[in-house]
């Protein structure tokens, strides 16, 4: 029982698995690019979301169970995965108009 | 046999305060992640179903603000209205809560994180409370693990026993966006000799459902069914949760 919470703590910094190479997705003119990002099944990763606009947004997804203010001009850093095949939605949850798609597989 | 009778007083009366304490009040159940930039206006409330009526019908009701100060702290200020069974609803504490994100979400297997709040009590006669609770969640697939494990230690001049151990937790099926539906267990372990039996402790378990309506309104709803001794037959939690971004 004494044990337990090192055992939680370990498990805290116990990485998944080795990231895959960086994605970058890109906001600008309240646009995602690209439309469709395509990321590599069972893998972790490790996406950085760049906003190149003069005002903040928010990277929101209820299928990836992420939300993340990204300022203006600014960028953020999601880990993500790892992610079972298949299409997963998001957008900015200031301008939910603001839609994209990542595609695992 | 005369001075058997104390002692068997004592057990009366301890018995029958034990059995008239309030019931365990149903929780939200906190992930370990915060999101910069955010404040939100909260309402949750709770109450118990039992037949019997010195059980039924425990309220507690909270009005709670949030910021999201950074990436990793959240601070919170609330004020709390409490129902013992057949009386009146009354103003019981004003609570400040902080809560603290140690990594990036998904960037270690368990994401991980800390709550500590004091409750003020409003009342004199009645303890502050100090509350500490290690927030955990998983992601498997589309499914959200969110483990809540910790304590309550009434602190100050009116401090009795304790610390009071809880354990809660979710399972939601991220379904999308609008409705997505889980189990909750939550249990008070209560404190002391109560830990090494199960039936003096409350366990709850149930469905839940949780969602976003309209974007930025977030909404937990969740009956949970008593299995000890200790719990009520029933018990319901609610929560509302506007959000917006500065």
């Amino acid at each position: 029982m004494k044990k337990f919470p090192f055992l939680v703590f370990a498990l805290t910094l116990l990485p998944a698995a080795a990231y895959a190479d960086d994605y970058v997705l890109t906001l600008k003119d309240h646009q995602f690019s690209p439309a469709e990002l395509v990321l590599p099944a069972n893998q972790k990763v490790k996406m950085t979301v760049k906003n190149q606009q003069a005002t903040p947004a928010e990277f929101e997804s209820a299928d990836l169970n992420r939300e993340k203010v990204v300022g203006a001009n600014d960028e953020v850093t999601v880990f993500l995965g790892p992610l079972d095949p298949g299409t997963y939605g998001y957008f900015d949850d200031l301008h939910r108009e603001t839609t994209g798609k990542i595609t695992v597989k | 046999m005369r001075s058997s009778s104390p002692v068997i007083f004592c057990a009366s009366l301890c018995a029958s305060m034990i059995s008239s304490l309030p019931a365990f009040a149903l929780d939200e159940i906190y992930s370990p992640n915060v999101v910069a930039g955010e404040i939100s206006a909260e309402y949750s409330g709770s109450r118990t179903f039992d037949n019997r009526t010195d059980k039924n019908n425990a309220q507690e009701h909270e009005i709670a603000f949030e910021y999201g100060v950074n990436n990793h702290w959240l601070t919170a200020a609330s004020g709390g209205f409490t129902k013992e069974p057949q009386q009146e609803v009354q103003f019981d504490y004003l609570e400040l809560q902080n809560r603290f994100q140690f990594f990036e979400q998904g960037q270690y297997w368990l994401d991980s994180g800390l709550l500590v709040a004091f409750d003020k009590a409003v009342h004199h006669a009645n303890a502050n409370t100090l509350e500490v609770k290690l927030l955990l969640q998983k992601d498997i697939g589309r499914f959200t693990n969110t483990a809540n494990i910790g304590f309550d230690q009434t602190v100050g001049k009116n401090a009795a026993g304790g610390p009071d151990y809880v354990f809660l937790w979710s399972t939601r099926y991220r379904y999308n966006e609008l409705a997505q539906p889980g189990f909750e267990i939550q249990s008070d372990l209560g404190a002391g000799a109560a830990l090494q039996h199960f039936n003096q402790q409350a366990h709850y378990a149930g469905p839940a459902l949780y969602g976003s309506l309209f974007g930025p309104l977030h909404y937990e709803v969740a009956y949970l069914f008593g299995v000890s001794g200790a719990a009520t037959q029933g018990a319901a939690r609610a929560l509302l949760e506007y959000e917006m971004h500065f």
